[in-house]
């Protein structure tokens, strides 16, 4: 049981920090970005390799931040400059790619095959759940550093002026300040984050494969977003219990209903997926996390 | 620092919405704006920001052609402008809209947002100062903390209208300052626009408020669709035949 429960809370974590890394792209600053597990794949990849070929963890995980920030960049560039909904299918597109490349790019990662025996850290501690309990710690602090990171962004001059170009990029064009730069900035810090989520999952799951990286990913991280509330901190890690919540219950069920094909249980898990997204913009746009009158 | 508009052309789906428009603020000018709605004010607004770009025709601000840079580059030469619907950053408080306005905030960067912490204090600690005083005067002490998209229009106009104070610009074009505005206030803000003059901000300013806008400007110019049809001072532009035609549709 304790085994179980670690299990899932790594695995929270891990979305908790996908969800905050969103939240600070589309929440806070109105950056409409459907790749985020572009990002999550290049640090899951960028770790993974470093491992595989004997670096110690510290270089892995700067890899996997400084390589997703190092995509987002480019990508920011070119998509803050056309008009705000184009970022949506670039971003989009560019998962797409990083997962196709992924996938061709045999010699590099294995392809489909994957990349199997990724060191985790604090394995050494063996038996006993020992081993498991280590790194959670290891992901609760990414969590809880993501958090720090992002609130302090937002509480500082720096977040005012990102949320103030969610709000109205014109008028902040109007009082003398550029939003492009701005949104790079924010992006690629994201992206960072999302970068860490995905080396934290790689070496968590010894063993990555391209189709791990689906845009399904995305969507279940917009509806934790969604779920808890844009532009609410809070409301991430809320958001992402919740969505832990429904794939794990729907895992229960599973186990209850031995009659539902693995494949049937996806597509029910997805459909109630959708079904509570519907439900929550019909019925509480904000998220649990945000007040009603603060819309 | 003056402003000086020359033959500017602009279409705008298939309609010449400005045509061969030229008029000037002087350094320091305090001038009005005229004409009946869809006239092109406030596209001759967006032209000269640098929102919209011309079509023909140039701005001159401070002696130095604007040519095609954009909005941004403007406001920061000084030249800003406000905008007839307001724009308020609607998930921030009335406060935090000025204290977002202030120029060249070190806390603004990524690096001043975590390094020099004691300085950036210092540095909001007067933004704030100054965004209150603001606040005061333009009335919105009892929503300072409310979030801007929830207070009414008419504070929302005066929210727009204390941002671009908070910018140290130094020409600022006022699109309807007035609009939904009361009375007093808008004596108080005409009050406030002469002091702001004095100091050597130019304005021009936009208004359908004919009579509070001939008591603040001493010169005025008047359009109708598109073009140009007169300047001079409120009491003969207001009594010219063809300005007063343009305003009744020509039903005289
Ligand atoms: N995007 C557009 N496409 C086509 N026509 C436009 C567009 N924007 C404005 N116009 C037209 O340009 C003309 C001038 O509009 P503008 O908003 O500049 O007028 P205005 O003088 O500010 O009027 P008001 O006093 O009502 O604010 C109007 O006839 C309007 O319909
Ligand atoms: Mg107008």
């Amino acid at each position: 049981m304790l085994a179980y429960i670690t299990a899932v809370a790594i695995v929270f974590c891990i979305y908790a920090l996908l969800t905050l890394s969103l939240n600070l792209h589309f929440g806070f600053t109105g950056l409409i970005n459907f790749g985020h597990v572009g990002f999550f794949a290049i640090g899951a990849y960028a770790a993974a390799l470093c491992s595989l070929n004997g670096m110690p963890y510290v270089v892995g995980f700067t890899a996997a931040a400084a390589l997703a920030a190092l995509a987002a960049w480019p990508l920011g560039l070119l998509a803050l400059r056309l008009r705000e909904d184009y970022l949506a299918i670039v971003t989009l597109a560019f998962s797409e790619i990083v997962r196709v490349v992924i996938t061709a790019e045999e010699w590099l990662t294995n392809g489909v095959q994957g990349l199997p025996g990724i060191p985790r850290p604090f394995a050494s501690l063996g038996i006993g759940g020992n081993a498991e309990l280590a790194y959670l710690a290891l992901v609760v602090t990414a969590v809880v550093l993501a958090i720090l990171l992002i609130r302090h962004l937002v509480r500082s001059p720096f977040g005012r002026l990102i949320q103030a170009i969610r709000d109205d990029e014109v008028a902040v064009k109007a009082l003398g300040k550029n939003p492009a730069g701005v949104k790079v900035r924010v992006f690629m810090i994201g992206a960072a984050i999302a970068g860490i989520a995905g080396a934290l999952y790689a070496h968590y799951m010894n063993y990555i494969v391209p189709d791990q990286f689906l845009p399904l990913v995305t969507f279940y991280v917009w509806m934790a977003m969604i779920l808890g509330g844009a532009g609410s901190i809070s409301g991430s890690l809320v958001g992402a219990g919740v969505l832990i919540g429904i794939l794990e219950g729907s895992r229960v069920v599973r186990d209850l209903l031995p009659n539902v094909m693995q494949v049937e249980m996806a597509s029910l898990r997805l459909a109630l997926v959708g079904l509570l997204l519907v439900l929550f913009v019909l019925y509480r746009p904000n998220g649990l996390m945000v007040k009603r009158d603060e819309s | 620092m003056s402003l000086r508009i020359s033959n500017v052309d602009k279409w705008l789906g298939g309609v010449r919405v400005l045509d061969n428009v030229s008029m000037e603020v002087p350094d320091g000018g305090l001038i009005g704006l005229i004409g009946p709605n869809g006239a092109g004010k406030s596209t001759l607004f967006a032209v000269v920001s640098g929102f919209e770009p011309a079509d023909g025709g140039e701005v001159r601000f401070a002696d130095s052609p604007l040519g095609s840079t954009g909005p941004v580059a403007r406001a920061r030469r000084g030249l800003m402008r406000t905008f007839q619907v307001p724009r308020p950053f609607s998930k921030l408080t009335v406060r935090e809209n000025l204290a977002a306005a202030a120029p060249g905030q070190r806390g603004e960067t990524l690096w001043g947002a975590f390094f020099g912490a004691g300085a950036a204090r210092a540095e909001q600690a007067a933004i704030r100062e100054r965004a209150d005083a603001i606040i005061d005067f333009l009335n919105l002490n009892a929503v300072r903390d409310s979030l801007a998209g929830q207070v009414s229009g008419g504070q929302r106009k005066l929210i727009e209208l204390g941002r671009v104070l908070m910018a140290e610009p130094k020409m600022i074009l006022l699109d309807e300052p007035f609009a939904g505005v009361n009375p007093v206030l808008q004596e108080e803000i005409s009050d406030h626009i002469r002091t702001l003059n004095g100091q050597g901000i130019g304005f021009l300013i936009v208004e359908h408020n004919l009579a509070a806008l001939s008591r603040l400007v001493g010169h005025l110019y008047a359009m109708d669709r598109g073009r140009m049809l007169m300047d001079g001072t409120p009491a003969d532009v207001l009594a010219d035949p063809v300005v007063r035609e343009a305003y009744t549709g020509g039903a005289v």
